[in-house]
């Protein structure tokens, strides 16, 4: 079945994380994504291990071009033509150096949409000074850090990339509405995201409730709230949560064997935060009594429990399986590896991961023959460097 | 000028979060997104996300549902069932966040409503996916379980603190935008196919999908990441704190370039002594190493490291919310925006996306219940006589 992005076409000239996730969530959903990558160094993330690599850049076909050569910078612009979008995560200031601007790009293609991911966004002191940026950086100037926090634990970035993922994600979503935009104007446009943006925009309702209020979030404890925290069980934490505490605490307490504590009215006793941690104390003393999967078949569903579960427990779940959460991919070598899946299910034009990371210039030849170049032409453009020295050496050697 | 999605009429079936933060993205662009609720059964996030603000508002709500309209609509009510596919026959999308079950008790699955248009595009924003075991138990989910589950509380805090939740509702956000992402794919690919289909996504697979690289490269390493003792971090990514107790990320790739250079400018040239990326995998080292370079922090203010340290090294000061509030790097990207408000104007987080030619926007807070429902029935050509003899039937609820 056909993916509901088959035919369009992403030149994705993009690094590490923010910027490759955001093009390979546009190839779930079976857009032909060209990865570009200078001859030299390749995209530096490469380095950063083979699960980052191959997943942030899973379904793409790789072509090698050395945009600082006249010729590499022809090839590009003659792809360009070819395009729907353009999508990078450069630093601000590097696309204009390139010579590789949206106004540059949309003369020769007015359909074109051009996306920059960039760290602190295209406008203001930080796009004029070209500021880099990092997902640490993100999440410590966008407020996250601040709030990961409890009275326990010292304030920490969330340890996953979590600014390059959501950052990404934005830029998915932006590339789509330009393109759904385009089919009733026929024109393309800019499209621009950040890191610091995708940051803000996660923590929407609490920035704005600071920003109404005059008050900053509040660490709270391990103990600060009964009904809703990470308990220890004889074989590892469970999450209890509880949404309107009023109507099913009286009942959880009866059944967990402390039904003095439910006297009186929760949310009147949980403003009392002595109260509070006696409570916490003797519920988890209880949970330490049984195993999680005991603990979550005597009270799930009736009550809000999930096992705190870690990666490896989480790749065995069949209810990420069932979902496609988790599927298993084809790598080179043949076998079969396990990985994550699209998290959007479309019942007619299913998503997929086809394929993991191309090999650096994998497909150069093919995507050029079928853009309309000559093998006359690739032949020319290899001699003139475009492809870089090390691939053109490569070639020779082959041929 | 024209936004993006202008034209676009979704009806909004969704309560709490991950559900309205989804619809809310799509109205942002411009999606004429109307908000279904009973008088007798508003949506229960109307009186989360704690006290009212100072203005009288509720942020939670207001911020979850901006940009909409609201209808009430008894939909166990025969005429207001009836009013209900009537509009779906006028609508693009019809979205909801119902648990698995709730809408096939309500006779409202996607072959029902197709059969009413079958451009329609019906999307589902679960808990834990609609297919597998736990969609045909029907379990419910929140934010927290999902955080739980999906594995990243397991990766968040410290080896002192064991692990704890992001204190957000990171799990429904970060839903809301992978919805928000796979209505608009199937709203693209509509207009090639010219048919609809169904959307699912759910709270799970979305923090599935955040951790991508990291839960695949558990799978192929067959191991978990750890917690990590809150000073043994290497010194070149965290936390230090300066002498005002503000708090200063530093985080550099490639630190073998950069760090001998940092030290010195830290006045603590021994620690650059060496290669790095060989002297960070004794712990020892980086903990002495850390406690030495925090005695320097400890000198000056975090806005004087910054102005010694920024750009040449990427630090950022960890801001909290209302530090934000002050950023102009965050107005002026309109990441923080404000709208009219009685005789004055509101500070808000706006978009995070920037589109040069159709610009999305935050034009108005959330409704009240059915506060458009005259306007929406009019304009869909019901008359005034028709919509007092259905108020009469009970179609918007008692209330």
């Amino acid at each position: 079945m056909a993916g509901a992005l088959d035919g369009i076409r992403v030149l994705d000239l993009t690094v590490y994380q923010q910027g490759p996730h955001g093009a390979a969530m546009l190839a779930d959903l079976g857009a032909d994504v060209i990865k570009i990558e200078p001859p030299d160094t390749g995209d530096l993330g490469r380095v950063n291990g083979d699960a980052y690599f191959n997943y942030l850049n899973r379904g793409k076909r790789g072509i090698a071009l050395d945009l600082k050569n006249e010729a590499g910078k022809e090839v590009f612009l003659r792809l360009a033509d070819t395009a729907d979008i353009f999508h990078n995560n450069l630093r601000p200031g590097v696309i204009d150096r390139l010579g590789l601007t949206y106004p540059v790009l949309s003369a020769r293609n007015p359909r074109i949409i051009v996306n920059n991911a960039t760290g602190w966004g295209h406008l203001g002191p930080d796009a004029e000074a070209q500021l880099g940026s990092f997902d640490g950086l993100a999440q410590a100037r966008g407020g996250l850090q601040s709030v990961n926090v409890t009275l326990e634990a010292p304030q920490h970035g969330v340890p996953v990339p979590l600014a390059d993922q959501v950052g990404g994600m934005i830029s998915a979503y932006g590339m789509l509405a330009a393109l759904y935009e385009r089919e009733k104007s026929g024109m393309g446009q800019e499209v621009n995201s950040s890191l610091f943006g995708s940051q803000i925009s996660l923590q929407g309702f609490g920035i704005t409730n600071a920003m109404w209020t005059g008050k900053n979030p509040v660490p709270r404890g391990k103990k600060s709230s009964p009904r809703t925290g990470v308990y220890d069980t004889a074989d590892g934490p469970i999450q209890l949560q509880g949404g309107a505490p009023d109507r099913w605490w009286p009942e959880f307490c009866q059944i967990m064997g402390f039904p003095d504590r439910a006297e009186g009215v929760y949310s009147k006793n949980a403003l009392d935060a002595a109260w509070c941690e006696e409570t916490y104390d003797i519920v988890a003393k209880v949970f330490l009594t049984a195993t999680r999967d005991e603990w979550m078949a005597r009270l799930s569903p009736k009550f809000h429990l999930a096992p705190v579960r870690n990666y490896l427990e989480v790749a065995k779940d069949p209810q990420a399986w069932a979902n496609g959460y988790l599927v298993e991919v084809k790598a080179k070598d043949g076998t079969m590896k396990p990985t994550v899946g699209p998290p959007v299910h479309m019942s007619r034009t299913p998503t997929s991961v086809r394929s993991f990371a191309p090999d650096k210039g994998e497909h150069t030849d093919e995507i050029l023959l079928e853009s309309g170049f000559s093998e006359a032409e690739v032949v020319d453009f290899r001699a003139r460097g475009a492809f870089g020295t090390e691939v053109a050496g490569a070639a020779a050697a082959g041929a | 000028m024209a936004m993006a999605l202008e034209g676009v009429r979704i009806l909004d079936l969704s309560v709490f979060q991950q559900g309205t933060h989804a619809s809310a993205m799509l109205a942002d662009l411009g999606a004429d997104v109307i908000k279904i609720e009973s008088y007798d059964t508003p949506d229960p996030g109307r009186a989360s996300g704690g006290d009212p603000a100072p203005n009288g508002i509720r942020p939670y709500f207001a911020i979850l549902n901006r940009n909409k309209r609201g209808i009430a609509l008894d939909l166990k009510n025969p005429v207001g069932r009836e009013t209900f596919l009537k509009l779906i026959e006028t609508a693009d999308i019809f979205h909801s966040n119902m648990r698995m079950g709730v809408l096939e008790r309500m006779n409202l699955t996607y072959d029902v409503v197709k059969e009413r248009n079958p451009r329609i595009i019906f999307s589902q924003a679960t808990g834990w996916g609609h297919l597998g075991p736990d969609a045909e138990a029907h379990l419910g989910s929140v934010d927290g379980l999902a955080q739980a589950r999906g594995g990243l509380l397991s990766i968040n805090g410290t080896k002192e603190s064991g692990p704890h939740n992001v204190p957000l509702s990171l799990a429904d956000q970060v839903g809301g935008m992978i919805s928000a992402f796979g209505m608009m794919a199937a709203l693209w690919e509509r207009e090639k196919s010219g048919v609809g289909q169904e959307v699912n996504t759910s709270l799970y697979g979305s923090q599935i999908a955040l951790q991508n690289f990291n839960i695949t490269g558990a799978m192929w390493n067959q191991k978990n990441p750890e917690l990590r003792g809150k000073d043994e971090a290497r010194p070149h990514w965290g936390t230090y704190v300066c002498a005002d107790g503000g708090l200063l990320m530093v985080a550099g790739t490639t630190p073998d370039r950069w760090w001998k250079e940092f030290c010195e400018a830290l006045g603590a040239p021994e620690c650059g002594e060496g290669t790095y990326s060989k002297n960070q995998v004794d712990t020892a080292w980086c903990v002495q190493t850390r406690a030495r370079l925090g005695q320097s922090f400890a000198t000056k203010t975090r806005d004087e490291w910054m102005s010694i340290l920024s750009p040449t090294f990427l630090v950022q000061p960890v801001r909290k919310y209302l530090e934000i509030a002050e950023d102009p790097q965050a107005w002026a990207n309109g990441y923080l925006t404000k709208i009219a408000w009685g005789e004055g104007e509101l500070p808000i987080v706006g978009l995070p996306v920037h589109m040069s030619r159709t610009p999305g926007s935050v034009r108005s807070l959330a409704p009240e219940v059915g506060q458009h429902t005259e306007e929406v029935l009019l304009e869909a050509g019901w008359s005034w006589e028709e919509i007092a003899a259905m108020r009469e039937a009970g179609a918007f609820g008692r209330g």
